[in-house]
């Protein structure tokens, strides 16, 4: 008897200690994954305060310096064009948001409602020009642009970023009108609302969480583009953050605390707007296959 | 897919207004200079000409098959897509298991996992090359304290480790995407199979190769695509931090015809690529609508 008690004794510490480690695995993995997702962004910021004497040190210290500096934050604005090509990215970005909500949102609520022909070529087109690599729709649209004289303007960039983010916008915006259960419209219909009415009193309001997501997502898709910009942007005074910050990069020496503060800089509004989205960009994201 | 059966006088009118503003724009934006394009694959335009009167040609399509650059091109594009799938994959893989479970603060850890998708493409090239950098990184300082390991490379400047140096980069930037994707995968397998197969005594990587694998298995092929779709036309990366270099170690077929473009001028060949990247990207296309239409069918 006493034997049995004994080992069960012995067993049900076995089981504890195997839990315990378990725990203990489970922690030090949770706390690997999130080093390395978060120590580029410390890093990031360590670097950007750090005096710039100190930044060409071996080895580099993991912590801030005593003496770390905040003047990069203040002095970029003054010695860099970062306001300017803020306020371009912004203008920009809000623009592009804008028309391409307003468009995607006309397509998505056809594309969801109504049955007509040639809707699921329409469908397949909106899915096939956001597969396309970026550089198959830039090289092309800078012949056209060029010929255009859309070139090295803040309109033609928008231009070009609707061509792609309009589609986009439809595609999860379409996700998002086939959740709203169309009864709720009928009742409008059979009040003797049309349809019109019906979708401005009753479905875009039901929808206002989509759309300002969808706002917001094509906002920092905007806000990160790199390639249109570079290829159809010159003239510094037109650059977008994107190229702001890729120009920092001198040709010998780069000034890599106020690389890093401009980069903080440009950082935080899409890391904000991009935790805002998270959930509602995976459901979007694998519903349409949408460009990330 | 909800469809009324009330019907308005608009309906007859309204669904061609709300659509040909899209549909124009994808005409005249995406269609018309992509057919252009293709075009211009077949002359020997220089970008400036570009005349509609030049004489076609397959010269471009001949010179470009049979120039090694194009195939190395491909090649590093196929291995920039495919080490970006597997790192990314499994690392994606690892998060969503950790963060299905319950533990306190997971809130906060998964917020802090997804992070890495928020950033700017420009500021991770950056802020990798800058830990990158072989005198002074702080990668090379986390490689020198380590243990059975000689020299440390050059990264971005080395043959051999510049390819791996983006991959990790990118497999860095998209990780948080399959992670998300795949653990709202896991969440809708039914807990009920776990517990039949415990009872049943099968060890947790039983369970993990019988029942989560097969149960992901379509979310997974949409991770895989997406993620290969997306990595096939990456171009900030290797652009910002290596110029497809150092000997065209890391020269990805995007990259290789923006070159052929704004730095050689030969639009005719750059084209010619580009109609090469098209066809790849069809497939996978192809290969993906295939994969989410299944289920509709099903």
């Amino acid at each position: 008897m006493r034997r049995r008690d004994e080992t069960l004794a012995v067993d049900q510490i076995v089981r504890r200690i195997s839990i315990a480690a378990g725990r203990l695995a489970l922690g030090g993995l949770i706390l690997l994954l999130c080093s390395v997702a978060i120590f580029p962004f410390y890093w990031m910021v360590v670097t950007s305060i750090r005096p710039s004497a100190q930044l060409f040190e071996f080895p580099p210290k993991l912590l801030p310096s005593a003496d770390s500096v905040f003047s990069p934050y203040v002095t970029l604005f003054e010695t860099s064009g970062l306001g300017r090509w803020l306020l371009n990215s912004a203008a920009v970005s809000l623009t592009t948001g804008l028309v391409a909500t307003f468009f995607g949102a006309m397509a998505a609520y056809a594309l969801s409602r109504f049955r007509f022909r040639g809707r699921r070529t329409s469908e397949m087109m909106l899915l096939l020009t956001q597969m396309f690599p970026a550089i198959l729709l830039a090289l092309p649209m800078y012949v056209v642009f060029a010929r255009l004289n859309l070139l090295d303007s803040l309109a033609g960039l928008t231009l070009a970023y609707l061509a792609f983010l309009i589609p986009v916008a439809a595609a999860l915006l379409k996700a998002f009108f086939d959740a709203i259960p169309v009864e709720l419209e009928e009742a409008s219909l059979i009040d003797g609302a049309s349809r019109l009415g019906t979708l401005f009193r009753i479905t875009l309001p039901l929808s206002l969480p989509g759309l300002a997501s969808t706002y917001m997502f094509c906002f920092i898709i905007s806000w990160d583009e790199f390639l249109f910009a570079r290829m159809f942007i010159r003239q510094p005074e037109n650059w977008t953050v994107s190229l702001g910050l890729a120009s920092f990069k001198g040709e010998f020496v780069t000034p890599w605390d106020q690389v890093m503060a401009a980069a903080a800089i440009v950082t935080l509004p899409a890391a904000l707007i991009f935790l805002a989205l998270q959930s509602y960009l995976v459901r979007g994201l694998t519903a349409g296959g949408v460009k990330g | 897919m909800p469809k009324s059966d009330y019907a308005d006088s608009q309906d007859r009118w309204l669904p061609a207004v709300m659509l040909w503003p899209m549909l124009g724009a994808i005409a005249v934006l995406v269609i018309a200079p992509l057919l252009w394009g293709l075009r211009i694959s077949f002359t020997d335009s220089k970008m400036i000409g570009l005349g509609f009167n030049i004489a076609l040609t397959l010269k471009n399509y001949n010179a470009v098959l049979t120039d090694p650059d194009t195939w190395n091109a491909i090649y590093v594009t196929v291995i920039f897509s495919l080490g970006t799938v597997i790192g990314s994959v499994t690392l994606g893989m690892t998060a969503a298991i950790v963060l299905d479970r319950e533990f306190i603060g997971r809130g906060i850890a998964r917020m802090l996992i997804i992070l890495p998708w928020a950033v700017p493409h420009v500021v991770a090239a950056l802020v990798w090359q800058w830990m990158y950098n072989p005198d002074f990184g702080v990668v090379n300082y986390a490689l020198a304290l380590a243990p059975f390991f000689g020299e440390t490379p050059k990264w971005l400047s080395d043959p051999d480790f510049a390819l791996l140096a983006i991959i990790i980069v990118n497999v860095w930037k998209t990780y948080p995407f399959a992670a998300l994707v795949l653990l709202a995968g896991l969440q809708t397998i039914s807990d009920d199979l776990y517990e039949a197969a415990a009872i049943d005594g099968a060890s947790p990587v039983r369970r993990f190769f019988d029942i989560t694998l097969p149960g992901l298995r379509r979310v997974m092929a949409i991770v895989v695509l997406l993620l290969l779709i997306w990595s096939f036309g990456n171009f900030v990366f290797i652009f910002l931090m290596t110029q497809g270099g150092p000997a065209g170690a890391t020269n990805a077929l995007v990259v290789h015809i923006y070159f052929e473009a704004f730095r050689f001028f030969r639009a005719g060949s750059a084209f010619a690529m580009g109609a090469l990247l098209l066809g790849m990207s069809i497939v996978l296309t192809l290969i993906y609508i295939a994969v989410t239409r299944e289920p509709e069918h099903a």
